[in-house]
């Protein structure tokens, strides 16, 4: 594998100026790099994210993202908690798909402590988690759209977002922040009206709303051009930086959790892993609108496999103890592989817990994408890259 | 890695372990002297009535293949789910980049790096996969004893693996442990300005004033 003798002599950055000669070309008077603040609070910075850009005219020469406006420490607060009370205050962490987030949380303490699912809440997760994915890639489409100038898609993503929150709401009593999984299963169960329902949506996604966000923005013209050859992350910088989810799919490597790690029902169900080939802007949103139809697919196959049971494990022990020992459990949320660093010296509380945040790790990218490119162009890689600010600050 | 975590559940439940003294621990004092490090775990070991678990075949293969090549690491025994070594911190450089070259293990993914505080030292740990081998994946542990305030210090590993820019900011921030030869090592979560110190140590006391409550106490 190359290191970062190939991230620095990629030909991206070849006639690109350095900061340093930026800074040598304004003492000679030949070009006078500008520093520009985005954000903290602008719109397009998807949360509380500050960019401090030095730019040459409309060139971005540098990006450099500061973060942690909306730090507030998880790690040492749960150091304090038991390990039912993490759990809830985990969505806050990546709060589109916070499913994801519970999930990691009670996998990792489920695998310390031995505790076996029932069939049906296993199968249940992984429906509630995919749904989770489809609702999430509904929103990035609609704020990626905004990105780059088109405001109505952001409509029709969130009109279509509403019926599955609904859903969501129907099954856990809540839209977003959902603590719905508990440590040994799921909090309740799902009727048999809520399942049909769910089919219906899956129905219509596919066959009304997928349709259209596919006209509407996919095969714009103005969307192709402004998507296409920007913002590139070539498969081995890819890897250097740490990107996952579709960030490192879209450069090319085939590498997803649900396939290397075995959690859900994800070994038992058959879908595609959507990969891209040059890691632009235009192969990241193409690996995003083929997950939405992955999910649906995975959905499917969960609710046409799904048993009758129980969806909380009669032996999960009353007191939750984790035995000593150190465990890192890593789990596919829309944004790429989220980790959990669970050090426990035995008892109610975890020693310390070190979240893996796949945005905090992926949003380190966006100097090397944007160098080099137009100031508006900045803003729609930022889009592509797909940040949480919850999770980024955490 | 079942059999494993299963084991250990049953060790913890039980609670049949021996009293304080002769448990295990996370090494007191091993990084500060390494030669005595491995006959103190021995003797441990040896008091406590159930052996290190052992591990799975296929870490075991990979643990004797890293083994023959760097003859200085040794196995952490709480690492569970993966491979864990254990490394000098001047050594740690030198077999990160190691593992990231070597035939047949070729971590060319740092998926995390994190820092713990253990009170007498802060232990820096490095999450490895390999994206072409899943069966691949190692946890290497580096130890760094510190007093009160101190700042320990490891080499950076920003030139093997460009993604641990931030993650050893982030460590640098709420941890203070100083990363040796990274290119930007500032904090990246709070304010550059703060002065309250590392707030993920165990000693920290937050010193800010108590702020007023919102609601009457009942």
């Amino acid at each position: 594998m190359k290191g970062v003798g190939a991230v620095a002599e990629h030909p991206k950055l070849q006639g690109v100026y350095s900061p340093e000669e930026a800074a040598q070309a304004a003492r000679e008077g030949t070009v006078e790099p500008l520093t520009i603040n985005l954000g903290p609070q602008h719109p397009s910075t998807h949360g509380v994210l500050r960019v401090i850009t030095t730019l040459d005219g409309e060139t971005v020469l540098k990006a450099d993202p500061d973060i942690g406006y909306l730090h507030r420490n998880w790690e040492k607060i749960v150091e304090s908690w038991h390990y039912p009370q993490i759990v809830p205050f985990s969505d806050r962490n990546d709060y589109l798909s916070a499913i994801f987030n519970e999930w990691l949380v009670c996998r990792a303490v489920e695998e310390a402590m031995g505790i076996e699912l029932t069939e049906r809440a296993q199968v249940l997760r992984t429906v509630f988690a995919e749904l989770n994915r489809l609702v999430s890639h509904q929103m990035w489409f609609g704020t990626y759209a905004m990105d780059i100038g088109a405001f109505t898609p952001f409509l029709y993503a969130l009109r279509d977002r509403e019926w599955a929150y609904d859903l969501f709401e129907k099954a856990t009593g809540a839209r977003q922040l959902y603590a719905y999984f508990r440590i040994g299963g799921l909090r309740n169960d799902v009727s048999d009206a809520w399942v049909q329902e769910l089919r219906d949506y899956l129905d219509y996604f596919e066959r009304e709303a997928y349709p259209a966000y596919m006209d509407l923005l996919y095969n714009n013209e103005i969307f192709r051009v402004r998507s296409e050859g920007v913002g590139v992350v070539p498969k081995e910088v890819a890897i250097a930086y740490g990107a996952s989810g579709p960030m490192l799919r879209a450069s090319g490597v085939r590498h997803d959790i649900r396939r290397v790690e075995r959690y859900g029902v994800y070994d038992r169900c058959d879908f595609d892993i959507p990969v891209g080939k040059n890691g632009d802007n235009l192969d990241r949103a193409t690996v995003r609108m083929k997950e939405m139809i992955e999910s649906i697919k995975i959905i499917r196959q969960c609710l046409d496999m799904l048993p009758e049971g129980e969806v909380f494990s009669p032996k999960t022990p009353r007191v939750i103890k984790v035995p000593e020992g150190d465990w890192y459990v890593r789990v596919e949320s829309p944004r790429g592989e989220i980790g959990l660093w669970l050090v426990s010296t035995g008892g109610l509380q975890p020693y310390r817990m070190k979240w893996r945040a796949p945005s905090f790790v992926n949003l380190q990218l966006l100097n090397y994408m944007t160098r080099g490119e137009k100031i508006a162009d900045l803003i729609a890689s930022l889009g592509t890259i797909d940040i949480i600010l919850g999770e980024v600050d955490r | 890695m079942d059999e494993e975590t299963q084991g250990a559940a049953e060790g913890g439940a039980n609670a049949a372990r021996p009293p304080e003294g002769a448990r295990p621990r996370p090494a007191s004092g091993s990084a500060a002297a390494p030669g005595t490090a491995g006959a103190a775990r021995g003797g441990a070991a040896a008091a406590a009535p159930a052996a290190p678990p052992a591990l799975p075949p296929e870490l075991q293969r990979l643990f004797d293949r890293v083994k023959e090549q760097l003859p200085d690491v040794e196995r952490d025994e709480r690492v569970h789910g993966a491979l864990g070594l254990r490394v000098a911190p001047e050594r740690a450089h030198a077999v990160l980049a190691a593992l990231r070259d070597m035939d047949g293990v070729r971590c060319n993914y740092l998926s995390n790096l994190a820092a713990v505080d253990w009170k007498d030292a802060i232990e820096v740990a490095y999450h490895l996969f390999n994206l072409d081998d899943p069966s691949v994946r190692i946890v290497v542990k580096v130890r760094l004893p510190y007093q009160g305030d101190e700042e320990p210090e490891v080499d950076s590993v920003t030139d093997i693996w460009p993604t641990a820019n931030w993650h050893e900011r982030e460590a640098y921030d709420l941890l203070g442990v100083r990363f040796r030869g990274h290119p930007d090592l500032r904090r990246i979560l709070l304010p550059e300005t703060y002065q309250g110190g590392h707030p993920l140590r165990k000693s920290f006391v937050d010193r800010r004033p108590k702020r007023q409550r919102l609601v009457r106490p009942r």
